[in-house]
């Protein structure tokens, strides 16, 4: 019989058990599979969303006499970009990609998204005056999801400052704000993910190719004894995790390619991709068909190697040989001395500038430094456990640290998953403090401006007290664009300016404003006088109002970026004739910084008023959305991380159990109480798991410090996350020792006493 | 000769069922304190079976099993627990030792499992090992050991903490005879002088010529001396045996 026929009879043929192990390899190449899969193909996403981008921005130039005008708005927190287009009397137009005709005077095209929002929200036509004709293809398109629109104009209709002449679709370079994700960001963002995912990935799936070690170990050494040869047993114990990691990552493919095709629906994380967009590369089906059952193949033969070369020790159940603990001072020592030494120069004070060098360094650093602490575990605690039941009084503890001490490579599966994931999520949190300190606001407020000929009364006094918005007033431009009037009472430039700096406002009478930290000009002078056109509520002409500066000041402190940087005269409203407002004039109003506030805000608003430009300020919509993506991708990571991590501890964990149940039986006969049983399953849980999570969280924290130090950002030690961290730390503890208590379990099968 | 003429342990009418297939039928037997008693058939014949229900470990599908007067069928499992954790040794026959222990915590666990602390346990296993020849290994791992040291650790285990009644399967089983003969001895010699009750189960007509009485299985039937099928008889011809 070769080995694999006998290989496959063993699996085909095996006990209850074999098969439940055989499901459980395959369901766990699957899960892995696909998890690989994605994270592969995320690359491909990004590069077709940026690709069609590029493809499809207008290029200005006189090659067909066509007039063009781009504009970009937020809708809610998603940017609406409409291209309106003037077509020449005679000649053609260049056709943007993924449009089939482009709109006449008076037609639309759409992109399906904005199709449909369309439907819902009738009053979004106001921004796209005409009749829609026709949906944008793919092609045209960055994702499903996109707010699109390509609006054909009379040549009148257009603003002749604004329209520029059409010259084609297409540019060699995404711009930065149309990328899905900025350059800078994707580098870190790619090895987060790979430390959040594949690391526990990688784990997840050596337990699976493991399962029933001892078991399947002391079987394979029957075989050899009975005379197979080495490297035969070795092939037969290969066949298995071959035959489940073959049929494991077939369904892990069909997997993702299910997932794939429902994103195109619901979209993820903000990220919506088009399913082609998705589809595994050739490399990537490679990796996952060929990759995957070629590792498990090896892992298969290295674990018979063990009883291939010793059946008797194997079957006698005699201590493994000792971990090697110079493969993981290897990875250790290098790693934690790269992340260790960028940690000195931050805490020296040294400004290390991000460059080739440390993008290099401080990645291979954590990374080295992970699977390090993976490796170092073995060692490090069957030392600790044979120290441990030296010198321990307790039961409990004695047989759980004897147990770990011979057998610490088991240990290391239950619980290297779970280690891992809290190394990354430390060294996650590095990320999005970093992240964040780019994209934090320090301002104590947001504001918001909206042009006030775009709101009619209704809208404006909705969008005043709308929830989460606390101040507002009138910003309404000098003809000379020197600066702003502001028509606003003291308690509303109090609550728009930064909290305690406004000095010396009376109400009842114009004033000068002074801001300290601004530029002062000229227009500020007392004795300068500003016109300012006014308007009814239906849009006439209403005259104009004339306001002098005058020698009373109120100083401020405007937040930064703000809208009032430029004010230049406090004007109380009540001055202003009653449904009368100023010409050119924003509506400027306040609420809470913080991002979530602000999409929230921003949502809001734009359902009071659809078509109106809402400018947040000094804030880019992309690059909100941007954060959103980044910040929804390392959180998707994180939740896989903690599936995977989680599956391959509760996995091999209640494989483990399986494998000791001789042992109980053998304690359960002796007459055990079952809380000794169970603090001992508890104790040969927690020890590698404390000592592994207390290392991650200490080498975790080195190289999140080591990442900041080199990323350029102002914050190298960041406390904030620490108390979660350590938190979630324990939580992952108490969660496992309580996951292990069912498991520990009296039971006296006679099989297992009488049956080797 | 002994103290207290009541049977230590006792079965009456005991099946034994696995599934269809009765194993034990209708087994009646008794043990009187400190003495050793061999049940002895061929493969197959039930001994094992008999044995695990005896020690509590299967529960029996028909009749009853008492120790010192306490049926098994009346006991919480907690109880039932602590009747084998301090009444009852174990020897099998692959020793059912944990291997990851050492010899003294293996053969000391009964004490530590009933609640000394370590220093005490040892200290009262070690002359136990001392006579068993085992003094010098103390602090081997047991997966270190040639099994017949392993099976003297086995019956270390099963006297120190001088239990009442020690069951026995095939305690030599996995030795060559001239071990096998050492260590059934130490162990017949170590229980006798304890005043341990002993039931041995062997196929070994050599094994079971130590023993003060014997029962002989056939088929799932058990009866009293050699050969002759007499089931009913057993529990009277015990009592005049005594
Ligand atoms: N778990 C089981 N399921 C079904 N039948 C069993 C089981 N265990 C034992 N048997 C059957 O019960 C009968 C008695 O088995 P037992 O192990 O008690 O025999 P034994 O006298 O101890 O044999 P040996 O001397 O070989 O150990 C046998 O016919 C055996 O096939
Ligand atoms: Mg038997």
């Amino acid at each position: 019989m070769t080995p694999l026929a006998l290989g496959l009879r063993l699996v085909l043929r095996g006990s209850r058990a074999t098969r439940v192990r055989f499901l459980l390899m395959t369901l766990g190449c699957a899960l892995g599979v696909a998890c690989l899969a994605a994270a592969l193909s995320i690359p491909a996403i990004l590069a077709a969303h940026d690709g069609r981008a590029a493809g499809r921005e207008v290029q200005g130039g006189p090659s067909s006499g066509a007039l063009f005008l781009e504009r970009k708005d937020p809708f809610g927190n998603r940017p609406l970009t409409r291209i309106f287009i003037s077509p020449p009397e005679t000649g053609t137009v260049p056709l943007p990609p993924g449009v089939a005709r482009v709109p006449r005077p008076g037609e639309v095209v759409v992109s399906p998204a904005l199709g449909d929002l369309l439907a819902e929200r009738p009053a979004l036509k106001g921004a796209l005056p005409g009749r829609v004709v026709d949906t944008i293809g793919p092609a045209g398109l960055t994702g499903p999801q996109e707010l699109y629109a390509y609006v054909g104009r009379t040549r009148a209709q257009l603003p002749p400052d604004e329209a520029r002449p059409l010259g084609g679709y297409g540019n060699r370079w995404t711009a930065p704000d149309e990328a899905a994700i900025d350059d800078g960001t994707v580098a870190p963002l790619r090895f987060t993910l790979c430390c959040l995912v594949l690391l526990p990935l990688f784990v997840y799936l050596s337990v699976c190719v493991r399962l029933s070690a001892e078991a399947r170990s002391r079987r394979l050494a029957s075989l050899r004894l009975l005379g197979l040869s080495a490297r035969d047993t070795m092939r037969v114990s290969a066949v298995e995790t071959l035959c489940a990691a073959a049929v494991g990552a077939v369904l892990g493919v069909g997997l993702h390619l299910l997932v794939n095709a429902w994103v195109e629906r619901t979209g993820w994380v903000g990220l919506a991709w088009y399913p082609a967009d998705g589809l595994p590369s050739v490399w990537t089906l490679a990796a996952c068909l060929l990759g995957c059952p070629a590792l498990a193949y090896l892992a298969g033969r290295r674990h018979a190697k063990e009883a291939a070369l010793r059946p008797l020790a194997v079957r006698r159940q005699a201590q493994p040989g000792k971990p090697r603990r110079w493969l993981a001072a290897l990875l250790v020592l290098p790693g934690l001395g790269i992340v260790t030494a960028y940690c000195v120069l931050g805490v020296v004070g040294v400004h290390v500038e991000p460059s080739a060098v440390t993008s290099f360094l401080v990645p291979a650093g954590a990374q080295l430094t992970g699977a390090g602490i993976v490796l170092a575990l073995p060692p490090v605690t069957a030392w600790l456990a044979a120290r441990v039941a030296a010198t321990t009084q307790r039961l409990p503890l004695t047989l759980a640290m004897r147990h770990h001490e011979t057998t610490p490579g088991a240990a290391l599966r239950v619980v290297s998953g779970l280690v891992l994931l809290v190394y990354a999520a430390s060294l996650t949190q590095g990320v999005l403090v970093e992240l964040d300190q780019v994209s934090r606001r320090t301002a104590p407020n947001q504001e918001y401006e909206v042009p006030l000929r775009q709101v009619t009364p209704e809208q404006r006094t909705a969008m005043v007290k709308t929830e989460g918005i606390s101040g507002n007033a009138v910003a309404a431009e000098v003809p000379s664009r020197e600066g702003d009037i502001l028509f606003a009472t003291c308690t509303e430039l109090e609550k728009l300016a930064t909290p305690g700096t406004v000095r010396g406002c009376v109400d009842g009478r114009p004033l000068a404003l002074h801001d300290p930290f601004a530029h002062t000009e000229d227009t500020k002078q007392p004795g300068t006088t500003h016109l300012v056109k006014l308007r009814d509520e239906a849009g006439q002409e209403a005259g104009s109002a004339r306001f002098t500066v005058p020698e009373e000041t109120v100083t401020f402190a405007a937040v930064q970026p703000s809208a009032l940087s430029s004010a230049l005269l406090l004007v109380p409203p009540k001055t202003l004739p009653p449904g009368v407002h100023p010409a050119h004039a924003r509506l400027v109003l306040s609420g809470a910084p913080e991002p979530e506030a602000v999409q929230a805000t921003l949502d809001r608003l734009a359902g009071i008023a659809p078509t109106a430009q809402i400018d947040p300020v000094g804030i880019v919509i992309e690059s909100l959305r941007q954060l959103s993506i980044v910040k929804g991708l390392l959180g998707t990571g994180m939740v896989l991380g903690l599936v995977i991590g989680v599956a391959a501890f509760l996995v091999s964990a209640t494989d483990r159990a399986m494998d000791g149940r001789r042992r109980t039986a053998t304690l359960t006969l002796l007459g055990i109480r079952t809380r000794t049983l169970r603090a001992a399953q508890c104790a040969q849980v927690l020890l590698p798991l404390a000592v592994g999570i207390g290392g991650a969280l200490v080498a975790g924290r080195l190289a999140e410090s080591s990442y900041l130090v080199t990323g350029g950002g102002a914050v190298f030690w960041d406390g904030e996350g620490l108390p979660l961290l350590l938190l979630s730390g324990l939580g992952v503890l108490a969660v496992a020792g309580l996951a292990s208590l069912p498991m520990a379990r009296r039971h006296l099968d006679p099989e297992l006493l009488r049956r080797d | 000769m002994y103290p207290n003429p009541a049977p230590v342990l006792r079965a009456r009418g005991v099946d034994v069922r696995y599934g269809a297939q009765l194993a034990v039928q209708g087994a009646d037997l008794t043990l009187m304190p400190g003495e050793v008693v061999a049940v002895t058939g061929s493969s197959g014949s039930g001994k094992s079976s008999l044995l695990h229900c005896l020690a509590g470990v299967l529960a029996p599908a028909a009749g009853s099993v008492s120790f010192e007067g306490r049926e098994y069928g009346a006991l919480e499992d907690e109880e039932l627990s602590a009747l084998r954790r301090e009444r009852f040794g174990y020897v099998f026959q692959h020793g059912e030792l944990l291997p990851e222990l050492t010899v003294e915590e293996n053969a000391s666990l009964p004490l530590r499992l009933a609640g000394q602390r370590k220093g005490p346990a040892h200290r009262a296993a070690t002359p136990v090992l001392e006579r068993l020849g085992m003094g010098e290994l103390v602090g081997r791992r047991v997966s270190q050991l040639s099994g017949g040291q392993a099976q003297r650790v086995a019956v270390a285990r099963a006297l120190v903490h001088e239990p009442a009644v020690v069951f026995a399967d095939e305690p030599t089983g996995a030795l060559d005879s001239v071990n096998a003969a050492a260590v059934l001895d130490e162990f017949l010699t170590l229980a006798r002088g304890r005043g341990t009750a002993v039931l041995l189960v062997t196929h070994d007509e050599g094994v079971a010529s130590h023993a003060d009485r014997r029962y002989v299985m056939c088929d799932g039937r058990i009866s009293l001396g050699r050969g002759v099928p007499s089931p009913a008889t057993g529990e009277a011809t015990a009592r005049s045996a005594s």
